[in-house]
């Protein structure tokens, strides 16, 4: 993707499996929210090729719509609505595309029941308080009964208690056989509720895996802590290759150290140091280890 | 681009959607604020209710009467559709449309609903207090005037609407809009809408004959006044038949610009553009 010659997303290659809950993690401006609304077929993109429920997002058809739904970050919109009307009224331009096995739209009882809003039905939309807001905006993506759903930074400006609500929210979805793709920059709610992260910098995907899959395989160095048994004296050592480390001290002075720690650099740390190299233009330099784990995952 | 058909269920949507828009438009006390326009012209009609233009010819009362009837028509039309185009793009209202499979389509045919209930609804009480307060004559009697009445109010916010649309698609900051509504305004108050053009001189009477709002006062004259006020007017007769054209002529010209210039802004709306609306107003507060 690119705005005349400033190219903002380079070499971005995602495959998603089907009822995978996705993270694209990274900073602001990144271009977290591009790519996904390249996705879902809001923006045009420069080049590449898109391909998303079978269809390019850009020229997709209105069908097409009615297989994806997006939450947006909205703000103010329909404030003297009632919840139930924004639900009955979008909800009413899903009505051709319902199945014997997918009725669409969703029901709105049962709907606002799911995301747990039912005792707000009857509520003006304005009145809403951050989280509930949130649970509505998810309802409405989630009315037309999607394949594929779309969060674009689901906790921005909510308080601790909304975006616990929203986490929760998220995590009661799995078991919809949807495929969701978030994105944030906060690591500790892509941690929480994905399968998948995504870290997104300097305009290139720098690594793709599980959480624990990124931790070992991105950890650059490793913490050692060693006793001296003399003196008692603890160090710290950080160390790209503890084993081989550990191999040399302890062959060189046997007996005399004692091993208390080798701990490999928290998923915070690692998120940190790409974002850090990625933002001073360093490149994200060699990760050699990413590749062999994109092999793995797909 | 071919054109797409509409689906039954897209128009069965758009149905509820500008039925919903209206309960809760008009069920809130910002909504009811439309009705305090209809009182101010109202005293503006018991002031004026003996006074008379150009030695006579016509009526003060009935002609600014006709005058805040075209005006109604401008502001729900073009000012009404234009600002709300404007805070749709900005709250995320249009992005939703576009998230929604036909919400667009679904979205604009709404309007074209709720346009004209949004331009009857101050002008209700208004025709019932005129009726009260202007001298005989100058409300229509028989049932066939207020059909044409009717009619011509229709045609004029049929005329008026895409032109409305275009404006808010054209303009995408909040100042570069607020400067148009300004500019209506201005229009509004010379285009022989509350005193006869003819009282100007004629270089000004030719520039008023290129805006609709003239055409638009005109024809709500046409239908309200008596036959020999069409004096006053720019030519000395109503001259019906051209009236009709030209503002034909404007809805014609409009229906064509409007969905050029609707796509374009549909296709434009994005995530980041509400985004940077609300970062926006959280710091300046417009």
């Amino acid at each position: 993707m690119a705005y005349g010659d400033n190219v903002v997303l380079d070499s971005i290659d995602i495959d998603v499996p089907r009822g995978q809950v996705v993270a694209l993690l990274g900073p602001n401006g990144a271009g977290k929210t591009t790519t996904v609304e390249i996705l879902e077929g809001f923006r045009r993109r420069s080049g590449g090729t898109v391909d998303v429920l079978g269809a390019d997002p850009e020229h997709a058809p209105e069908a097409w719509r009615a297989r994806v739904g997006v939450v947006l970050q909205s703000w103010r919109d329909h404030a003297t609505w009632r919840v139930t009307d924004l639900l009955r009224v979008v909800g009413g331009y899903y009505a051709s595309y319902g199945t014997a096995a997918v009725p669409r739209p969703w029901d709105t009882d049962e709907l606002l029941d799911r995301v747990g809003l039912s005792e707000h039905a009857g509520k003006r939309i304005d009145r809403l308080s951050g989280g509930q807001r949130r649970r509505l905006d998810v309802a409405v993506g989630l009315v037309g009964r999607p394949e594929l759903l779309f969060l674009d930074e689901p906790t921005t400006g909510l308080d601790p208690a909304g975006r616990r609500d929203v986490h929760e929210l998220v995590a009661d979805l799995v078991d919809l056989d949807t495929t969701i793709m978030l994105t944030t920059h906060d690591l500790a709610e892509a941690e929480k509720v994905a399968d998948r992260l995504l870290i997104l910098a300097g305009g290139s995907i720098v690594a793709d895996g599980s959480p624990d899959q990124l931790r070992l395989q991105l950890s650059r160095s490793s913490e050692v802590r060693l006793r001296d048994l003399a003196t008692g004296e603890v160090t710290v050592h950080t160390e790209p290759d503890p084993t081989a480390y550990l191999t040399e001290v302890l062959a060189r002075r046997p007996g005399e150290v004692q091993v208390v720690e080798v701990r490999a650099a928290s998923l915070e740390d690692v998120y940190l140091d790409i974002v850090r190299r990625a933002e001073s233009g360093d490149g994200v330099g060699p990760l050699p280890t990413i590749d062999p784990l994109r092999e793995v995952t797909r | 681009m071919s054109r797409p058909s509409i689906p039954a269920s897209v128009l069965r949507a758009a149905v509820r959607q500008a039925r919903t828009t209206l309960v809760r438009k008009y069920s809130t006390p910002s909504g009811l604020g439309n009705l305090f326009v209809p009182l101010v012209i109202l005293v503006v009609l018991f002031w004026v209710r003996d006074a008379d233009f150009s030695d006579g010819l016509v009526t003060a009362g009935g002609y600014v009467f006709a005058g805040f009837l075209g005006f109604g028509v401008v502001a729900a039309a073009i000012m009404g559709v234009a600002g709300e185009l404007q805070t749709e793009r900005e709250d995320g209202t249009l992005l939703r449309a576009k998230a929604v499979p036909h919400g667009m389509t679904g979205h604009l045919l709404s309007k074209l609903l709720v346009t004209p209930v949004d331009a009857l609804i101050p002008v209700v009480p208004a025709v019932v207090g005129a009726a009260l307060l202007l001298p005989e004559g100058t409300m229509p009697t028989g049932v066939g005037r207020w059909a044409l009445l009717f009619v011509v109010f229709l045609l004029t916010v049929a005329a008026m609407m895409p032109w409305g649309a275009v404006l808010g698609a054209v303009f995408r900051s909040m100042m570069g809009f607020a400067w148009a509504m300004i500019g209506i305004y201005v229009l509004a108050a010379v285009s022989g809408l509350f005193f006869p053009a003819t009282l100007m001189p004629a270089w000004a009477q030719w520039l008023v004959q290129a805006t609709p709002l003239y055409w638009i006062g005109r024809a709500f004259r046409a239908v309200l006044l008596p036959e020999a006020s069409g004096a006053v007017e720019i030519g000395g007769s109503w001259n019906v038949g051209l009236t009709l054209v030209v503002l034909l002529a404007w809805a014609v010209v409009g229906l064509l610009v409007a969905p050029v210039l609707l796509r374009r802004m549909a296709r434009r709306q994005s995530g980041s553009l509400v985004a940077a609306a609300r970062e926006r107003v959280m710091q300046r507060g417009y």
